[in-house]
């Protein structure tokens, strides 16, 4: 009967992993996809300084959220947004225009995990 | 170079867990395993290599299914020893294939068993004549039980009318020159006897045997070890 129980005890305890992981990459996409929104209007309407500034908070939030990534993402998906991340810098630091594809290429990458890690018909087949 | 270390951690830690899963999962699953087991073991062992053969996969990615599957089975494993429809649901029942000489030609086909097979099984097992066959049942591992008629059973002392003594199962008392004192402790018999019964062999210390068995009635077996070249 132990073994049974510490074996439910053992389910529940995923289960409840999967419901904390599922929350945790919500909080982290969104906080990063907010930071990403501000500086793309921001560069939009010129703002460059403040562009990079809100990109590189949002870059920070990303990095800093590493041991959690590192443990839970595929490793090319990261190395997708470092990619994506790096690429905008280096568009922004241009101020040269031409960043519009560059912030839908991280957005992307974003949604991309984010869908994979929800409770999605399509996600689960 | 740092690949080649997360490659070895991660084998470390995949090869203890599994190891620990299938400790916890008992001793069955090392030999007579159930449809259900053989399914769980390729499961488990498919689901282990793939994050060793890519880093780019996180380990968690192989670690969870197979804790997953661990919890089900534990609790599979528990629930069907409490019901047996539940048992009889996932494992299936034991099938008749030959009563009293005759084959179940049904039970063969609704178990996919070959006329073949049929007869390698009884042939393993010492039977040429189906007729001396009292029953053959395939059992849910897929091993076949069989019973012979009782005039083709082998005579049992009892049947004879004689009386033997029960010798009882030989334990190891020294293994490769260690004394199991467990074994000895559950024969009643105590480190001094095993001395002393050295001695009369001519042996000095446990450390010159190989193996030295004991059962109930005292009888000892001994082998010494070789002398190193």
């Amino acid at each position: 009967m132990k073994r049974e129980l510490f074996a439910a005890a053992l389910l529940a305890a995923l289960v409840l992993g999967a419901v904390w992981n599922l929350t945790k990459l919500d909080s982290l996409v969104g906080a990063v996809r907010g930071e990403i929104v501000v500086s793309r209007s921001c560069a939009e309407s010129g703002q460059f300084e403040q562009a990079r500034i809100a990109l590189k908070r949002g870059r920070e939030i990303w990095t800093q959220a590493g041991a959690y990534t590192e443990i839970f993402l595929r490793h090319p998906e990261l190395d997708a947004i470092a990619d994506a991340f790096c690429e905008l810098e280096e568009r922004l630091e241009e101020e040269t225009g031409g960043f519009a594809p560059c912030y839908a290429r991280l957005l992307y990458h974003l949604d991309c995990i984010d869908r994979m890690e929800h409770l999605r018909p399509g996600s689960i087949l | 170079m740092i690949e080649l270390a997360i490659v070895i951690i991660r084998t470390l830690i995949l090869y203890v867990t599994l190891m620990l899963i299938m400790r916890l999962l008992g001793k069955r699953q090392m030999g007579e395993m159930e449809l259900s087991e053989f399914v769980l073991a390729s499961m488990i062992a498919d689901l282990a290599a793939h994050p060793l053969q890519d880093i780019g996969i996180p380990m968690l990615n192989g670690l969870v299914p197979i804790l997953i599957l661990f919890s089900c089975e534990m609790l599979i494993a528990g629930l069907s020893l409490k019901s047996i429809r539940l048992r009889e649901l996932l494992f299936g029942r034991p099938s008749v294939l030959i009563r009293k000489g005759e084959i179940d030609q049904k039970e063969m086909h609704a178990n996919r068993f070959t006329l073949d097979e049929l007869l390698q099984e009884l042939r393993s097992q010492g039977v040429t004549d189906l007729r001396s066959v009292e029953s053959a049942i395939l059992e849910t591992n897929g091993r076949i039980s069989l019973l012979q008629e009782a005039s083709q059973s082998p005579v049992t002392p009892e049947q004879l009318g004689l009386s033997v003594q029960d010798r009882g199962q030989p334990l190891a008392v020294i293994c490769d020159g260690r004394i199991l004192k467990r074994n000895l402790a559950q024969l009643g018999l105590s480190e001094a006897w095993l001395r002393q019964q050295l001695q009369s062999s001519g042996i000095r210390s446990a450390g010159e045997v190989f193996l030295m068995t004991v059962d109930k009635a005292k009888e000892i077996y001994l082998c010494r070890k070789d002398e190193p070249r």
